[in-house]
């Protein structure tokens, strides 16, 4: 205390002397160069002295300069600083222009906690707003493609509403989870898929320890700090508005030689009217088909492509056998169609999606208030016929300066979305999940689409996919029935689903400054999301479902609603202050985390043969033949957290900062709920050092070390009885035994961090460049354990295994060409290389599960190796002898080889490239990324080939004839290898043995693909009309400034890796593994316009 | 204010914070409750579905044909999972057994879901039932050291003679302990509170199983003839009428019903084989797919097939059409239909064979017409097809095809087994591999080396968790290699 007061007294004595001293006063306004609004608190400072003021409302200032001095400084936050020889002048006005590159800019880390960038002590980059929003994107994690080193997104194809895949920061480190980062929205975690961009400033990742240690045991994938635009300046009024179109534009290769049926050319047969079927006369109405080639027995019902080849010949297509209703009847009963080839059948069939997205801001604000009021309208139909999303956002920031001291701020945000129609997007989906895996390339779309309302004598809805004449005593007229599939447009159309979700966010800060080195603040933040989901399974199905055979459906219903929420309450106690050479920050905080969940939902099960609604369409559950139960599922949990951080600066060139936090979670068991985790970090701006060397205007190096650690889930540890869906005949409870064994010491992961790098800017700023290595490892995994099932459980839960990785971060951004009114091209680079590898399993084993699952068919399983890099594919692959060579049984076909990996998912490197050109009012932005490595596999290609849709399985061999003429005939596909006992094989085989052998055998190898690709994902071209409003013909006392723009998604993946055939979207696979049958991907095409008032 | 509690808080324990109960499991229950486990084992061994729950032994024996996906009927070679018996079923009897062998735990609430003695008896007579199919399937499988959790992670392997040891023992206890005066188990979903039925349900267990061991009596160290004998004259008596028998039931709801039902029926079709046995085709006429001995139309082909006149498809080939052909009756498909699982009929065929074998004095052809005539009464009963009145006739001709066929009396009585555990395949699969009959030719389009699947492969996960016991567990196959061909301890005939 007492060299705090000494050093008090000699700052006092200091700014005295300096006022005795001669000075002379000078005026003037800062205004911001490119609207000409007054700037108010700017710093205005004599150069190389402690003398400075800042500017008020008006933008005004008055400055007492002392002799000898004759520049003045002017620095602002997102501005660049610009230096003025003061001369003779009395008066100085400054223009300042935004600069959203300079070091000055602040950012906002761990906790909310904003600090100048050059003094950070890891890697951070931060994301504008402009970079975000390129083309209007309506999600934060595509929009981040390429913009940060070390982000990899997990798209999911935009065809899926709503729903937005994850993103990957640093690869993965958890042997167990593979999750999205935590998201905090102005400070309160959130779900990144209800933030409205429209509203988003900027955007800053936290990617590891070192960075987020603070966030304690939630900090484990990285967290995304978003901070939402706020009011400022006089109150203004903009207004956004965008369209977007969305075309299916990636397909696999199809082929168009052949049709449905599983016999080839003996798929046709001839119509004979007067045989009728089994010894009963057809209907009168089939002798017009007497004579005629149609689709023989189960080749009628067949959903692959396995038939006769197109020639261009009559044939009966599947809707000419009905007459129709008298309503509806159909004008192509009893007419041949051509048999030919539908090469854009699939392509057709998908609408195309329009997004329109408008916006209606309000903000302002000054040294009393600032605040910002916005509603956004987004109505986006889906690719998929009878899908839409509409969502409305309401988001609200208010700040009210109550006196000089206390501050309060209050943000709310309100999110409403409703998505309709189906959306599955896995194998076995009526859309992708035929079309790629079991369909017939004769279908005719348009007709699909045409009589989706047409139905047969039967009063069953026609489909392509019917039982088929020969049929016709069978299944008690059940003949005319789908065999598997529905007419999709007919399914789509009258299968209705609606999930509704509300969500609201909001909190609550005070902050009290006792003075200019101590601030109070406490908050209160809560977001809680509504979920309801409810489908109508309707009788026109159902009724044309055919329960005992293939196609089981039910006239049925259900609901589910989950209540979720997160309530925080938190406080800090900061302070700052400078002692001479030194800059001290620190503060102190505490945090009341409650998280609850609670599930209710009842649903009829629409696959179930029996007890579907007694009253067809009655929706309401007493009318159900079998009530479904009732279930719930609830959680709580409570995390107790205290915090602290101390900073320490010398002379704004060494930084030395530390951190911990200590957790407690009513998670853990109780004989152990608390945890700490430490941090330390320095940087050091060694240009502070350099006078002189001009080119390089700035250069930091900096390192750190720091620890985080996971949580369990609620529950986790307190396994229970499970009890069957209703007590067994009304009264008798079934219970089971929990499967899981839980280690009674479990303990929370914990991950170590050491990270160093360095910051450089050379030419006055004008390029920069940022190097970052880490080292991290991950020790006392939390995992479920396989184990035998013979112990009388499946899992034991406990610490064991370890992971560690490794990487370099480069970004490098810098000004190609500069003018003051011209041409400027700008450009960000990113790139980013990390490995992970798996160190330690528990005991005795050397492979476990990963986080990824397997495909809907187990042809793959994500499974972490001892030793190996993180997540590998693994499956059963083709058997090969020492020198490679594929071993091949007598009768052609592979032997294989089990449990064969076939590489890790993650990439080997990623990276972005972000172009912003700009002339005059014209800017045009292309955002490149791409990535190099990991492995992904389709299971859409293993049943392309199965069902004979995709290109391979009709090509051409080397001796020109098609795979699928007979061997006799030089058909057959070329088989090369070695046999069993080591001869050579030379040999071919059937086009139809062939590629369905892989199926037969479960072989995933010809399936699994690098998933490298380069992808021009966003690019936009806007121009700024303001000065035609402001000063050209268009000026007027309304309109202030608008934006014209044309955008562009997904145009142009301009590189796959060659073994990537069928050119599947690597950054657009909805599952770790790869590829389930999902939903294409998109092209897509916007405009929109922005108007200020 | 936070801040203040939770600094205060934090500095007072740092180790560990009282949170109350908080992270209680409100999502199930906290404590065993033994009715409810003893009628989740019924019900979970009862509605075992899908191909390797239900199907596959059905194709094995010949009772079904498979049409457009056919592996399993071409004896494909896949690991069979066994988690349902080990995670499920087997556990939650343990457990109610070892409550009610705890006398500290025989408290009011237990002793109100139940005499404590009939709940273990209940308990010990079912899961001998599940160990004979859990060992008849896969072969030595762990028990001594299995379900003990943490206490043992990699249990070693008994042999299959150890756990038919271990099951005769529970049947006897059981049997012994249950006191038909005595309150019955809440929880008993088979046999609904019955005690006596429950007895008898052990000592025809008790026949059956010992009657397995046929082949290998001479070399065990069990009395299988003494077990057989002593349950046959046991005075709680055997299952010697329908009203006695043990069927699963089921229920509409999708979880509760007949596993068969669950399945694709589109792709499953009767085995010709099966239906000409029925219709009585003889062997080696024309068209003539029977593999038995018998010529003389069988009436249970009503209840058994949708239809009595029509072929079934020949069994074994990967390109068979089902278009004109009989399947399953709608009776085995049904969601709610019953499904046996210990007839009178079949302990009666049990009784045949023993006396045939010379175990007992009883007149063989006398249990075989008793078994018959039962077999036809109990699927009369169930079906409501009116056969019964058929039985003697046809009886009476089995027992003279007993004088010309190559095996003999015992030619005939597996054969008749095989007819009656319709649609029970796995009984079926465990009679026909010990008897070799009926005389069953191998899919002609087999996957494997062209024989019968003799068992299942034992679980991909146990080379991974639990290799070095496997390797204990293929050793006691013949030869020993976990292949669906290899052959169980007690599957030796030739």
């Amino acid at each position: 205390m007492k060299k705090i007061l000494f050093l008090s007294l000699l700052l006092v004595t200091a700014l005295i002397h300096q006022a005795m001293a001669q000075v002379r006063t000078i005026t003037g306004k800062v205004t911001d160069a490119a609207t000409s609004q007054p700037l108010p608190g700017v710093a205005v400072i004599v150069k190389g002295t402690t003398v400075g003021t800042t500017t008020g409302v008006d933008g005004a200032y008055s400055i007492n300069v002392p002799q000898g001095n004759n520049t003045l400084v002017y620095r602002f936050i997102g501005y660049t600083t610009v230096e003025r020889a003061i001369g003779n002048a009395n008066t100085v006005d400054v223009a300042l222009s935004t600069d959203t590159e300079q070091l000055q800019e602040v950012v906002v880390t761990a906790l909310g906690v904003e600090r100048e960038k050059r003094t950070v002590t890891y890697a951070t980059q931060e994301v504008q707003a402009q970079d975000l929003n390129i083309t209007q994107n309506v999600n934060i994690k595509d929009a981040l493609a390429g913009k940060v080193a070390g982000v990899q997104i997990n798209g999911q194809a935009g065809s899926k509403l709503g729903e937005f895949g994850k993103i990957r920061i640093r690869g993965a480190i958890s042997l167990t989870s593979d999750k999205d980062p935590l998201y905090i929205v102005d400070g309160v975690p959130s779900d990144p898929n209800q933030v409205d961009m429209e509203n988003v400033e900027s955007v800053n990742v936290l990617k590891g320890p070192n960075a987020t240690s603070l966030y304690g045991q939630r900090a484990e994938a990285g967290v995304v700090v978003i901070t939402t635009k706020k009011g400022s300046g006089n109150i203004s009024v903009e207004v956004a508005s965008s369209t977007t179109w969305d075309k299916v534009a990636y397909l696999p290769k199809y082929q168009n030689q052949y049709g449905g049926g599983y016999d080839g050319e003996a798929s046709f047969g001839t119509f004979n009217y007067g045989a009728g079927a089994e010894g009963e006369p057809y209907p009168s109405e089939w002798q017009v088909f007497d004579g005629k080639r149609y689709l023989l027995w189960d080749n009628n019902y067949a959903d692959e492509s396995w038939g006769p080849k197109f020639d261009g010949q009559e044939y009966v297509p599947w809707y000419a056998w009905w007459p129709g209703s008298e309503e509806n009847p159909n004008p192509y009963f009893g007419q041949t169609a051509k048999y030919e080839a539908q090469p854009d059948n699939i392509k057709n069939f998908y609408d195309t999606g329009v997004t329109k997205k408008n916006t209606i801001s309000f903000g302002g604000g000054n040294d009393k208030y600032n605040a910002r009021l916005s509603y956004t309208n987004l109505d986006q139909q889906g690719i998929t016929p009878y899908t839409d999303l509409k969502r409305h956002y309401i988001t609200t920031n208010f700040g009210f300066n109550a006196t000089e001291k206390l501050r309060v701020d209050a943000n709310i945000r309100y999110t409403n979305s409703i998505v309709r129609g189906d959306q599955e997007d896995g194998y076995g989906n009526q859309t992708s999940g035929s079309f790629n895996s079991w369909f017939n390339r004769s279908v005719d779309t348009d007709k699909l689409r045409e009589l989706k309302d047409l139905q047969t004598p039967g009063g069953y809805s026609a489909s392509w996919n019917w039982w088929g004449p020969d049929y016709y005593t069978y299944y008690g007229g059940g003949f005319q029935k789908p065999a598997f599939w529905f007419n999709p447009y007919t399914f789509l159309d009258r299968y209705d689903q609606k999930k509704t979700r509300n969500n609201v966010t909001g909190n609550l800060t005070a902050a009290y400054s006792f003075n200019d080195n101590w601030t109070l603040s406490a908050s209160a933040a809560r977001t809680s999301t509504e979920y309801l989901s409810e489908f109508y399974f309707p009788f026109s199905l159902s009724n044309s479902a055919a329960p005992e055979l293939y196609n089981a459906w039910s006239n049925a219903f259900g609901r589910t609603e989950i209540a979720e929420a997160e309530n925080n309450l938190s406080s800090s106690l900061r302070y700052e202050n400078e002692f001479g050479d030194f800059d001290v920050s620190a503060f102190v905080g505490g945090n009341l985390r409650k998280d609850t969940r609670d599930d209710f939902y009842a649903n009829m099960s629409p696959g179930a043969k029996t007890g579907g609604l007694i009253i067809p369409d009655t929706y309401i559950f007493s009318n159900a033949g079998i009530t479904p139960s009732p279930q719930t599922y609830l959680e709580d949990k409570e995390v107790r957290s205290i915090y602290g951080s101390a900073s320490i600066g010398f002379r704004d060139m060494l930084y030395v900062d530390a951190s911990l936090r200590q957790d407690w979670s009513s998670a853990l068991p109780t004989t152990k709920n608390g945890y700490n985790y430490p941090g330390i970090g320095a940087s050091f701006i060694f240009t502070e050092l350099i006078d002189g060397f001009d080119a390089l205007s700035f250069g930091k190096v900096r390192a750190g070390w720091a620890q985080v650690g996971s949580d369990v889930d609620a529950l986790r540890i307190n396994p229970v009885y499970s009890l069957g869906a209703q007590p067994w005949g009304g009264s008798n409870l079934l219970a089971y035994v929990p499967t899981l064994l839980v280690d009674p010491k479990i303990r929370p992961a914990t991950n170590t961090s050491f990270e160093a790098g360095f910051d450089v800017r050379f030419l006055s700023n004008r390029i920069g460049g940022s190097f970052t290595y880490y080292d991290e490892t991950r020790e006392d995994e939390i995992i479920p354990v396989s184990i035998s099932t013979t112990t009388g459980y499946s899992y034991y839960l406990t610490n064991a295994g370890a992971s560690s990785r490794k990487g370099v971060e480069v970004a490098i951004d810098g000004d190609v060409f500069k003018s003051d009114n011209g041409f400027n091209w700008n450009i960000l680079v990113n790139y980013a290389r990390n490995r992970t590898s798996v160190d330690e399993l528990p005991e005795g084993l050397d492979a476990i599960s990963a986080p990824g699952g397997s495909d809907d068919w187990q042809f793959v399983s994500v499974i972490h190796e001892l030793g190996n890099n993180w997540g590998q594919l693994r499956g059963i692959g083709f058997a090969t002898d020492d020198n490679g060579n594929r071993i091949v049984n007598s009768n052609g076909l592979y032997v294989t080889e089990s449990n064969k990996y076939f590489g890790s998912v993650l990439p080997d490197f990623t990276g972005g490239v972000l172009n912003r050109f700009s002339y005059k009012g014209l800017s045009l932005t292309a955002a490149i990324d791409f990535q190099k490595g990991g492995k992904f596999f389709s299971l859409s290609e293993q049943w392309g080939y199965y069902s004979g849709l995709f290109e391979e399985t009709a090509s051409t061999n080397d001796k020109g004839n098609n795979v699928r003429d007979a061997v006799a005939d030089g058909g057959g596909v070329h088989v090369v290898g070695v046999s069993p006992t080591g001869e050579a094989v030379d040999t071919y085989v059937e086009g139809q043995s062939y590629y369905q052998q892989f199926n037969a055998n479960s072989i995933a190898e010809p399936f699994i693909h690098d998933a490298s690709f380069i992808k021009l994902r966003d690019i936009n071209l806007s121009y700024d009309l303001s000065s035609l409003f402001k000063d050209g013909g268009l000026k007027n006392n309304v309109i202030k400034g608008a934006t014209i723009g044309v955008v562009g998604r997904n145009l142009w993946l301009m590189s796959v890796s060659d073994d990537n055939y069928h050119r599947w979207d690597p950054s657009e696979l909805s599952q770790t593994y790869g590829e389930n049958a999902q939903l294409p991907g998109t092209k897509s095409y916007g405009v929109n316009v922005r108007l200020t008032f | 204010m936070a801040l203040g509690l939770v600094l205060a808080q934090g500095f007072s324990a740092c180790e560990t914070v009282d949170f109350g109960d908080i992270n209680e499991n409100r999502n199930g229950a906290s404590e065993a409750y033994p009715a409810g486990l003893l009628a989740g084992a019924i019900q979970t061994f009862a509605t075992q579905t899908g191909r390797q729950g239900v199907l596959n032994p059905t194709l094995y024996v010949q009772y079904q044909s498979q049409v457009t996906y056919t592996d399993e009927m071409l004896y494909a070679e896949t690991p069979a999972s066994w988690a349902t018996y080990y995670n499920r079923i087997l556990p939650n009897l343990t457990t109610v057994i070892n409550i009610a062998r705890d006398e500290e735990q025989r408290t009011p609430e237990l002793a109100a879901q139940g005499d404590p003695d009939n709940q273990l008896g209940v308990a010990l007579i079912f899961r001998a039932m599940v160990l004979k199919r859990l060992t008849d399937n896969w072969g030595d499988a762990p028990l001594s050291q299995a379900l003990l959790g943490i206490e043992n992670l990699t249990p070693a392997y008994d042999s299959q003679e150890q756990i038919y040891m271990q099951l005769i023992a529970d049947l006897q206890e059981g049997r012994d302990l249950i006191k038909t005066g005595a309150d019955a188990p809440v929880g008993d979903i088979l046999y609904g509170g019955d005690m006596a039925n429950w007895q008898k349900l052990a000592n025809s267990l008790l026949m059956q199983a010992s009657l397995q061991l046929s082949e290998v009596d001479a070399e065990s160290s069990i009395d299988a003839v003494g077990v057989f004998n002593d349950a046959l004259n046991h005075e709680a008596g055997v299952i010697d009428e329908v009203s006695e028998e043990a069927w699963f039931k089921y229920e509409a709801l999708t979880a509760y019903q007949n596993p068969f039902n669950r399945n694709r029926a589109a792709d499953y079709f009767l085995a010709d084989e099966f239906v000409d046995a029925l219709q009585g085709d003889p062997m080696g006429a024309e068209g003539s797919l029977n593999p038995t001995s018998n010529t003389t139309f069988d009436a249970r082909i009503y209840a058994y097939a949708t239809d009595a006149e029509l072929e079934g498809v020949p069994y074994g080939y990967n390109d068979e059409t089902g278009a004109g052909r009989a399947k399953a009756s709608t009776y085995v498909w049904s969601a709610e239909a019953s499904l046996p699982a210990m007839t009178a009929g079949y302990t009666y065929l049990n009784r045949a064979e023993a006396a045939q074998r010379g175990w007992t004095n009883e007149v063989a052809a006398d249990m075989l017409v008793k078994g018959i005539e039962l077999s036809f009464q109990t699927w009369d009963e169930r079906t409501g097809e009116d056969i019964a009145s058929g039985a003697e006739a046809y009886a009476v001709a089995r027992v003279a095809d007993a004088l010309t066929a190559e095996g003999g009396m015992l030619q005939v009585i597996a054969e008749e087994k095989w007819k009656a555990l319709f649609p029970q395949g796995f009984d079926a699969w465990a009679e026909w591999r010990r008897t070799g009959y009926p005389e069953l030719t191998p899919a002609a389009d087999a996957l494997n080396d062209g024989a019968i699947a003799r068992r299942y492969d034992y679980p991909v996960e146990e080379t991974t968790l639990n290799n070095a016991n496997l390797q204990g567990g293929i050793s006691g196959l013949a030869p020993a290699a976990d292949k669906n061909t290899s052959r169980v301890w007690w599957d030796v005939a030739e």
